[in-house]
C-alpha cells in the first residue's frame, strides 16, 4: 500500500495516536487526552481529525475496535492496536527520526 | 484481513448498522467530556456545551468519517481492479479462453432465459401496470378451448363484479381499406370496458367506452394502435373523424391507443381495436350460450386476493351448469394470474400450469448445464494458471499477505473475467435471439416476437455469471491462498496444487458427462427431426406452392367472391407451366375447421355426442394438385354446386370409423346434428396428413368448395418446373384481377411446412438448439480433457524424463498418458449415460414420447465422444513421448 505521505502534519499524528495507542486500549477521547499529556499540552489534537485518523486506521487494520465500559461506567468505543498496527508504528517512529536527524543537520549546517 | 472483507461488506451493505454505530460512538464521547468538564465544576447543561463545542460538531465529524471510509474502499477496489487487468493483460491467451467460455455459457443461457421470460414472466403487455390482471378459463363436457359466451360472460360480470372486473375481446384480422388498399390486420372486438380495466389512455382522439359495444346498437367506430396510426397514416392527427372500410364497411375512425399497446397477446399484435358489436353476422353471439367466442380477462378489485375471486367463479359456473344443462354441461370456470398465461393469456388450464412451467424448467436446466460445463472448464483454467502462479502467490504470501487479501485478489481477476464473459455472453444472446426472432413462423397471426433484454434477463445474467465465478474461481482460490508458501517455494516448479489434480480430474469427469446429456438431447431431436422429415405425408410437397386471400376483407359479398374465384382458377391453369391448381379452406400443416359427424341410421347412443372430425372444403382438382389419390368414387366436379345434392368425400380412416367393412360410397352423413341435410358420401380419398403432418392420419372428410362457401381461400397451384419462378406470376394475376383484395402467404410448400408450428417448426428449432449447444458442450469437455492431460504431462516430465532414462519404452510412456485420459472417459461416459436416462425418462413423460429409448442416440454419443477425447488425448500423448530424458533431467 503505496500511500503518498507529504502531509507531514497528517503524519504526525497518526504517529501520535499509535503511540497514544501503544501502551493501552483507548477510546477516542482518551485517545485525545493521551496526546495531551505525552506532548506536555503541547497538542490540542481536534476530533474532527482524530475521528477520522481512527477509522482510516481502522480499515487499515492497524487498530482493532471493541466496545466496552469505560473508567465511569459507560458504553465507550475502545480502539486497540493489532500487531500490523505494532509494526506501523515501528516504521513510523524510525521514518520520523530520520525526517528528524535529517531536519536537525540541514537546520544546524548553517 | 478478514477484518477488512467484514468491514468492506459493512460498508456497502449494512451502511445504516455503521452509521449507527458512528452515531454511537460520538454520543459516547459527548458523553464523557460532558462528564469530564463537569467535574471541573461546570454545570451540566453548560459541561454539554462546551463538550460539543469542543468535538467540533458531531455532523461535521461524521460526514469526515463517512468520506474518508468511501475513499479507502474505492481505493482497495480500484487497487484489486487494476492489478487484477494487468495479470489479464499479461496472459492474453489465458483470457481470451475463458471469457469465450464464459460467454458461451452465459449466451446461451441470456438466450433460453430471454425465450422463458418473453414467454412466460411478463404477462399482459400493457404500458400500465399489470397487478391484479388475470384470466378467465371457461370449459365444460367435450370442448377443448376457454373461451367464453356472452350470456355466460354476462352472469358472471353480474354475480363475481365485486371481486373481479370482468372484460372481454374476439380476435379477428379484417381488411382495413382506405383509398384502394387493402391491409391485413389484426383488430379486436371489445367490451366496452376494455381500456376502462387495462388501463389504457387514449394517445389521440378518444377509446371505446363502457357505454358502448352493447348486444342492441351498432357502432361503427376503429380505434387504432399507436403503431399502425404512425405506420399506415403516417401519425397524420386529422385522421380522427374520418371513415375508413373495415371489410368494406365505413367505420369512422375515433381515437388512436397510448404508445406502446398493442393488445393483450405478447407476439400478436392488434393493429385496431373496435366495438364488440361491430363485428359482422354476430346475431347469435349475443343470445346464445353455445357460441362462445368471447377471449375474457380481468382485473382483481383492489385488496380481493385471486383465491377467493379464483373460488367465486367456480361456484358462479357450477351453478350455470345446473341452471343450463344443455348449453353448458359440466361447466368449469377459472381464474390464473395473467402473469402465468404468458403468450397466450386465455389458453391455460390450471392443472395444465405445473406442466408448462415444468417444461420451461427443463430448458433452462439445459442451458445451466451447458453453464455448468463452461464452469468446469473455467476453473480447470483457473487451476492450472493457479499451478503456474504458484510461486508468485507463495511469496506474496511470504511477504505477508494474508489469506483473505489473496483470495479478495483471485476474485477480483475472476470478477472481472466474468464481468467480460458476461457482457460477451449477452452480446451473443442478443444475437441468438435475433437469429431466432427472424425465423418465419406460419401462423394465422401474424407473429411479432419479441424476446428483448429486460431487467430480467440482465439480473439472471448476472446472477449466472456471479454464480459461474464463485463456483469457479474459488476452489482455485482457496487452494492458492492455502498452500505453504515454504513448499511452494522449496519445490519451485513443481507444483503443490498440481500434485493434487484429482480434484480436476474429477471436475473433467463431471463435463464430459454433462456433454454426453446434451448430446444425447441433440441426437434426440436430430432423430425426432429425421422422424418427422420422413413420415408418409400422404401428399406431394414438392412443386407446390400456396397463396392466400380473402375477398371479404376487401367488402366482396358472397356473389362477387364466388365470382372471383371462379373467375380465378380457369386462369392460373392456363398459365404455362401450371400443372395443376385448386382452392382450399385449408392445407395441411394449417388448422381446420372441425363438425360433429353424425352418420345416417346410426343413433348417437345417449350420454354420448357425435366425434368432432375435421374438415376441409375443396375446389375440383385438389386431389389431382395435393397428389393424394381417390381410391374409390370419384373426386369433386364443377358439376358438385349448392345446387345439387350435397356431397363429400372421406378419408380411409373415416369410411372405417363411420362404415366398418362395408361400402362407404353412397351412405350419407349430417354435420348439423341428426337431421337434414344428408350429405352423399361420393369418394375416398387415400389418408394422408393434416393439421399435424407428423402425426398418424385421423379421420377426416372434404367437403365441395363450390357448395359450402368460404371466402377465406388458399390457391394450391402445381407447377412442373420449380414452385418459386411461378409464385410471382400468380400472385400478379391474383392482383390483376382483384387489386383490393388481400393476398398473403406466397410461399412453396415445403417453405410453408418448414416454418408452420403444424409441420415441422418445432423440430427443426430444437434441433438447431440442441445440437449447438450439444457441440458447444463438446467442445468445452474436449477443451478440459486437453487441458488437464496436457498440463499433468508438463508436470509429470522429470518422471518421464526418468522413466525413459530408466528404459520405459515410448509406448509405455504414450500408455501411462492415455491410461490416464481413459479412466476419465469412461467414467464420464458412465455418470452422463446414467443423467441421460433419467433425464429422457422424465422428458418422455413431459415432451409426449420425446426422450423414448433410443439405443442409437447413446451408442452414436459415445462413440463421438470417445474419438474426440481421443484426439486431444494424443497430442499431450506424443509429447510426453517425446520427452528427451536429459533435457528433462537437467531441467531440475
Amino acid at each position: 500500500m503505496g500511500k503518498k505521505r507529504t502531509d507531514l502534519l497528517r503524519g504526525t499524528l497518526d504517529l501520535l495516536i499509535l503511540k497514544a495507542l501503544a501502551l493501552e486500549p483507548l477510546h477516542g477521547v482518551g485517545v485525545s487526552r493521551r496526546i495531551t499529556q505525552i506532548t506536555r499540552g503541547a497538542f490540542q489534537v481536534s476530533f474532527g481529525s482524530l475521528f477520522p485518523s481512527l477509522h482510516r486506521m481502522e480499515e487499515k487494520g492497524w487498530v482493532e475496535v471493541e466496545w466496552r465500559a469505560s473508567e465511569n461506567n459507560r458504553r465507550a468505543k475502545y480502539y486497540r492496536l493489532t500487531s500490523s498496527g505494532r509494526a506501523q508504528l515501528k516504521t513510523e517512529e524510525r521514518d520520523w527520526s530520520q525526517v528528524v536527524q535529517i531536519m536537525t543537520a540541514a537546520v544546524e549546517s548553517a | 484481513m478478514p477484518g477488512r472483507i467484514a468491514s468492506f461488506f459493512r460498508n456497502l451493505l449494512r451502511k445504516r448498522a455503521v452509521d449507527q454505530a458512528l452515531d454511537d460512538e460520538l454520543q459516547s464521547a459527548v458523553e464523557l467530556l460532558t462528564q469530564e468538564k463537569m467535574k471541573e465544576g461546570l454545570s451540566h447543561p453548560e459541561a454539554r456545551r462546551q463538550a460539543l463545542i469542543e468535538l467540533g460538531g458531531v455532523e461535521q465529524v461524521k460526514e469526515e468519517v463517512r468520506a474518508i471510509r468511501l475513499g479507502m474502499f474505492l481505493d482497495t477496489f480500484a487497487q484489486d481492479l487494476r492489478y487484477a487487468l494487468r495479470m489479464l493483460r499479461k496472459s492474453p491467451g489465458f483470457t481470451i479462453v475463458a471469457v469465450l467460455t464464459l460467454a458461451l455459457g452465459l449466451g446461451v443461457n441470456a438466450t433460453v432465459f430471454s425465450i422463458v421470460n418473453g414467454i412466460l414472466f411478463r404477462g399482459i403487455p400493457t404500458p400500465v401496470s399489470p397487478s391484479g390482471m388475470v384470466s378467465f378459463g371457461f370449459a365444460y363436457k367435450g370442448y377443448q378451448g376457454f373461451t367464453s359466451s356472452y350470456l355466460d360472460l354476462q352472469d358472471m360480470r353480474q354475480q363475481a363484479g365485486g371481486l373481479v372486473d370482468l372484460f372481454a375481446y374476439e380476435m379477428g384480422t379484417d381488411g382495413l381499406t382506405v383509398g384502394d388498399h387493402t391491409d391485413r390486420i389484426v383488430t379486436n372486438y371489445v367490451t366496452g370496458n376494455y381500456f376502462d380495466v387495462l388501463g389504457i389512455k387514449p394517445a389521440l382522439g378518444r377509446l371505446i367506452a363502457p357505454g358502448e359495444g352493447q348486444p342492441d346498437g351498432y357502432d361503427p367506430m376503429i380505434v387504432l394502435s399507436y403503431s399502425y396510426w404512425q405506420s399506415r397514416f403516417g401519425a397524420n392527427p386529422s385522421i380522427i373523424g374520418t371513415s375508413v372500410r373495415l371489410n368494406g364497411k365505413p367505420m369512422t375512425v375515433v381515437g388512436v391507443a397510448q404508445k406502446g399497446f398493442q393488445g393483450s397477446y405478447r407476439f400478436i399484435h392488434a393493429q385496431a381495436f373496435l366495438p364488440l358489436n361491430a363485428i359482422e353476422g354476430a346475431k347469435y353471439l349475443w343470445t346464445s350460450r353455445r357460441v362462445r367466442r368471447l377471449c375474457v380477462l380481468g382485473r382483481l378489485r383492489p385488496g380481493v386476493p385471486l383465491a377467493r375471486a379464483d373460488a367465486a367463479v367456480k361456484v358462479i359456473a357450477s351453478r350455470l351448469a345446473l341452471e343450463h344443462p344443455k348449453d353448458d354441461p359440466d361447466a368449469r370456470a377459472w381464474l390464473l394470474s395473467a402473469k402465468l398465461t404468458g403468450i397466450s393469456p386465455t389458453g391455460l388450464e390450471p392443472q395444465d400450469v405445473p406442466q408448462v412451467l415444468l417444461i420451461y424448467a427443463l430448458g433452462l436446466a439445459f442451458a445451466l448445464l451447458v453453464l455448468l460445463v463452461a464452469c468446469f472448464t473455467l476453473a480447470n483454467l483457473l487451476l492450472a494458471r493457479a499451478t503456474a502462479r504458484q510461486q508468485e502467490m507463495a511469496v506474496r504470501a511470504a511477504l505477508g499477505a494474508g489469506t483473505g487479501r489473496l483470495l479478495k485478489q483471485a476474485l477480483a481477476e475472476t470478477g472481472l473475467l466474468a464481468g467480460l464473459g458476461c457482457a460477451a455472453g449477452l452480446m451473443l444472446g442478443f444475437w441468438a435471439l435475433r437469429f431466432l426472432e427472424s425465423i418465419p413462423i406460419n401462423v394465422v397471426f401474424g407473429l411479432s416476437p419479441d424476446f428483448g433484454f429486460d431487467d430480467h434477463v440482465f439480473l439472471y445474467a448476472a446472477g449466472a455469471a456471479i454464480l459461474a465465478v464463485f463456483l469457479a474461481g474459488v476452489t482455485p482460490a482457496l487452494r492458492a491462498s492455502r498452500s505453504n508458501p515454504c513448499d511452494a517455494l522449496r519445490d519451485g516448479a513443481q507444483g503443490v496444487i498440481g500434485g493434487r489434480s484429482r480434484f480436476r480430474k474429477v471436475l473433467v469427469t463431471a463435463q464430459i458427462a454433462a456433454s454426453v446429456v446434451l448430446l444425447v438431447a441433440a441426437g434426440m431431436a436430430i432423430r425426432s427431426l429425421i422422424t418427422a422429415k420422413y413420415t408418409k405425408l400422404g401428399f406431394n410437397p414438392s412443386h407446390l406452392f400456396n397463396i392466400t386471400m380473402d375477398p371479404s376483407e376487401a367488402g366482396y359479398d358472397q356473389a362477387h367472391g364466388t365470382e372471383l374465384y371462379k373467375s380465378l382458377l380457369p386462369r392460373i391453369r392456363a398459365l404455362p407451366g401450371v400443372q395443376s391448381a385448386a382452392l382450399a379452406y385449408t392445407y395441411p400443416s394449417n388448422w381446420n375447421f372441425s363438425y360433429p359427424v353424425q352418420p345416417e341410421n346410426r343413433p348417437i347412443p345417449p350420454g354420448q355426442v357425435a366425434p368432432n372430425i375435421d374438415m376441409n372444403a375443396v375446389s375440383p382438382g385438389y386431389f389431382q394438385t395435393m397428389q393424394i389419390p381417390i381410391l374409390r368414387g370419384r373426386q369433386f366436379l364443377e358439376t358438385d354446386t349448392a345446387k345439387s345434392t350435397q356431397v363429400a368425400i372421406v378419408n380411409e380412416k373415416l369410411a372405417h370409423q363411420l362404415w366398418p367393412n362395408e361400402n362407404p360410397l353412397g351412405k350419407r352423413f349430417s354435420i348439423f346434428g341428426p337431421t337434414e341435410p344428408w350429405i352423399d358420401v361420393v369418394g375416398v380419398a387415400a389418408d394422408s396428413t393434416y393439421a399435424e403432418v407428423s402425426k398418424t392420419p385421423k379421420p377426416y372428410f372434404y367437403l365441395p368448395a363450390t357448395e359450402f362457401y368460404i371466402p377465406y381461400e388458399t390457391l394450391l397451384v402445381r407447377t412442373e418446373g420449380s414452385p418459386e419462378t411461378m409464385i410471382g406470376t400468380v400472385e400478379a394475376q391474383v392482383r390483376a384481377l382483384a387489386p383490393i383484395v388481400p393476398v398473403w402467404g406466397a410461399q412453396t410448400m415445403r417453405q410453408t411446412l418448414d416454418s408452420s408450428v403444424g409441420g415441422f417448426l418445432a423440430s427443426r428449432l430444437s434441433a438447431i438448439m440442441a445440437v449447438t449447444v450439444g457441440l458447444l458442450a463438446l467442445a468445452l469437455a474436449i477443451a478440459g480433457v486437453y487441458g488437464v492431460v496436457s498440463h499433468d504431462v508438463g508436470r509429470r516430465r522429470h518422471e518421464m524424463g526418468i522413466r525413459v532414462a530408466l528404459g520405459a519404452s515410448s509406448w509405455k510412456i504414450q500408455r501411462i498418458i492415455f491410461r490416464q485420459g481413459l479412466a476419465i472417459l469412461v467414467a464420464g461416459l458412465f455418470f452422463g449415460n446414467l443423467s441421460a436416462l433419467g433425464l429422457a425418462a422424465v422428458t418422455e413423460h413431459v415432451l409426449e414420447g420425446f426422450g423414448a429409448p433410443e439405443p442409437l442416440t447413446y451408442v452414436g454419443v459415445a462413440i463421438l465422444i470417445s474419438a474426440a477425447t481421443l484426439v486431444a488425448l494424443y497430442i499431450p500423448a506424443r509429447r510426453a513421448m517425446k520427452v528427451d530424458p536429459m533435457v528433462a533431467l537437467r531441467y531440475e
